[in-house]
């Protein structure tokens, strides 16, 4: 439909790109990023995928060594891409990495984390409905979620229990999470936000539920 | 648990002194902490110069109600040039917490609320 309006599709995947599998070329997409700290690799590395059409009509947005094919004082001649995109000193160490980051969950399979995940967020969408004035935002199954889970609790701050849970060695992020609109719609204040991956285990979660009814206990 | 919920202070969340709102106040205002949606309202009675009275209210955090009930026990009684006096240091050492960096804000979103609503008031004046 974008392209049917002469517009251009691009893709922020970030959250997408470590649990599920993403073809690029099926999702025909024009352009497709994402950051690499959300998939086990450092920040300040990510991924901009554009198709090669793109890429040959598009003009560098920034200037320096190693991106020219020739210069002379009235001429440049810009080296095709990736090098055209590529000014100055490239972050060599973080794209390591993200290789390293990307060949490691490929070795342990999409689909298992996947599977992982989704029995994760079954156990503790089971373990929330059991809590008394804990409310989960949203409305998604387990099988539709991308390993998380925001919540709140009815007459306790946010931020006063992540601040709990952190003391149990429990991280949860607190706040709006990108989306003030979204938490103001819903008439709530800030919310928790639980999220976990391949290195969790129901026992954290267990952890989670333990602590979380002990601190509601605590405030209520 | 630790000292940032230590039972005095768990006794000012439920129930603190200051909290409510000033009738026909000599000013008032209303501030929000953006990273969490917090909202304060405050509102002061000045009279010859001295904070005769000061409340507040609103949607607000454990952190942030005890750096308001303290700060305006400390700000009581006072004139408002020793009350444009008090910052962030010298709140945080009364509250005497151990807050991580993200929950200053929290501690000293009446004191921000607190600046504003002093430097209004003097407009009004000249």
């Amino acid at each position: 439909m974008v392209h049917a309006y002469g517009a251009l599709l691009v893709v922020d995947g970030a959250q997408a790109i470590p649990h599920l599998q993403i073809d690029v070329q099926a999702l025909n997409c024009d352009f497709y990023a994402f950051s690499g700290h959300k998939m086990l690799a450092p920040m300040g590395i990510g991924v901009l995928y554009a198709k090669a059409a793109i890429l040959n009509q598009m003009l560098p947005y920034q200037l320096g060594g190693g991106m020219i094919e020739s210069v002379s004082l009235d001429k440049v001649v810009f080296a095709p891409y990736p090098e055209k995109f590529e000014a100055g000193t490239p972050n060599v160490a973080g794209g390591v990495a993200l290789a390293a980051a990307i060949d490691y969950l490929e070795k342990i399979g999409l689909a298992k984390i996947r599977a992982h995940e989704i029995a994760l967020s079954r156990y503790l969408l089971n373990g929330l409905a059991q809590i008394k004035k804990v409310r989960v935002f949203g409305q998604a199954a387990a099988s539709e979620r991308t390993g998380l889970v925001s919540f709140y609790v009815e007459g306790v701050h946010a931020h006063d229990l992540s601040d709990f849970l952190a003391k149990k060695n429990l991280a949860l992020r607190a706040g709006f999470h990108c989306a003030m609109p979204l938490h103001q719609s819903h008439a709530c204040g800030a919310t928790l936000r639980a999220s976990y991956y391949l290195y969790n285990s129901e026992k954290d979660l267990e952890s989670l539920l333990i602590n979380l009814t002990e601190a509601i206990n605590y405030y209520g | 648990m630790d000292d940032l919920y230590r039972s005095e202070l768990m006794e000012i969340y439920q129930d603190p002194a200051h909290r409510g709102q000033i009738i026909n106040p000599s000013i008032a205002l209303e501030k929000q902490n953006a990273f969490c949606g917090d909202r304060l309202h405050l509102s002061l009675q000045i009279k010859n110069n001295i904070i005769e009275d000061a409340k507040f209210d609103g949607e607000m955090c454990f952190v942030s109600i005890i750096g308001a009930d303290f700060l305006l026990e400390e700000i009581i009684g006072k004139t408002l040039a020793e009350a444009k006096k008090i910052d962030q240091a010298h709140l945080l050492k009364l509250i005497d917490l151990n807050l991580s960096t993200s929950r200053v804000a929290c501690a000293t979103l009446a004191l921000k609320a607190l600046q504003e609503a002093l430097s209004a008031y003097e407009k009004t004046k000249n």
